[in-house]
């Protein structure tokens, strides 16, 4: 058979070259390995390199001045809440800025729209 | 290759040490695999050993360079390996077609019927290596992963992304073409003598 015959003509030219060492230089097992080491992960450092929660959160408000400025207004509005009344009366009473005189009757608004419609 | 406790471990347990920063799988990967990456570039990019010294390296770098995304059980290192450096060579090989590709092959060094049977195996492996170099990219490939560095089929369909079949075809094509091309140059080659 022909492919047979061609199979055994060219087995020696296979087996020579199986059998030639092709070997690597030195020098570029050196720089493989060098490479190697250089692109290595370095232990944890995966862990190490993503954000915290904290930090995450932070880096969606718009880092360190946004949370300054949120902290700010949080202190703020804790020490209007907190402080007394009594103070903004005394600046400002109630019969002067006629709180006294204001309906506040929820549906009021909804009777005048009946009474239109 | 130094024999130590590394050559116990598979291929891609060491690949997964190396993602987590293990040194010495490292040194065990390169010793083990950029040997075989060189061997296939050179026969790949007929003989040319300072290109194929590049071919390996950037190989064995992307190589590094999956390993922390390294999905186990879906394909062997080797078979990884053996695909991007065959990929590698053939780019290199595709954008060098301006000159001719003979030119660059080495002559057997001493064709005399004296010749040792050393010198006659070199011979072959040099005439063999100038008839691959005319073959088209993808037989060659497949017949120096078939018949030179032994691989079985179905690994040459994985490394060649084809059908085992579409691999039978490619070598028994390849070698048609290889018997026609080395036939004139048996006998001086000592091939009639060893039978």
């Amino acid at each position: 058979m022909a492919e047979r015959n061609n199979d055994t003509g060219l087995d020696a030219f296979f087996a020579a070259a199986a059998d030639d060492p092709i070997l690597p230089p030195g020098d570029l097992m050196a720089r493989v390995e060098a490479e190697a080491l250089a692109e290595m992960p370095r232990a944890g450092a995966v862990v190490a390199s993503q954000p915290g929660l904290l930090a995450q959160l932070m880096g969606a408000l718009g880092g360190w001045p946004a949370v300054a400025g949120l902290a700010a207004a949080c202190v703020t509005g804790v020490w209007i809440g907190a402080s007394s009344p009594d103070s903004l009366q005394s600046v400002w009473t109630a019969t002067e800025a006629g709180l006294d005189g204001i309906g506040m009757d929820p549906v009021s608004g909804f009777d005048l729209a009946l009474l239109e419609g | 290759m130094p024999y130590d406790a590394m050559n116990e471990r598979a291929d891609e347990d060491l690949l997964a040490a190396y993602a987590k920063g293990d040194a010495a799988a490292a040194r065990a990967l390169n010793q083990r695999l950029t040997p075989m990456a060189f061997a296939h570039a050179v026969r790949m990019l007929g003989g040319d050993r300072a290109e194929a010294e590049d071919v390996a390296q950037d190989a064995m770098l992307r190589l590094w360079r999956a390993a922390p995304d390294w999905r186990p059980g879906e394909a062997k290192v080797t078979t990884w390996l053996y695909r991007v450096t065959a990929n590698l060579c053939i780019d290199r090989l595709r954008k060098r077609r301006s000159g001719p590709t003979l030119d660059r092959v080495p002559e057997p060094v001493d064709e005399t019927p004296s010749v040792a049977d050393g010198m006659q195996a070199q011979a072959r492996a040099d005439a063999l290596q100038a008839a691959l170099d005319q073959l088209p990219e993808r037989q060659k490939q497949a017949v120096i992963l078939r018949h030179i560095e032994g691989l079985s089929n179905p690994e040459i369909a994985q490394i060649m992304d084809i059908g085992p079949r579409a691999v039978e075809s490619l070598t028994a094509r390849g070698k048609r073409a290889l018997e026609a091309l080395l036939l004139g140059k048996r006998s001086e080659l000592g091939y009639e003598s060893d039978g």
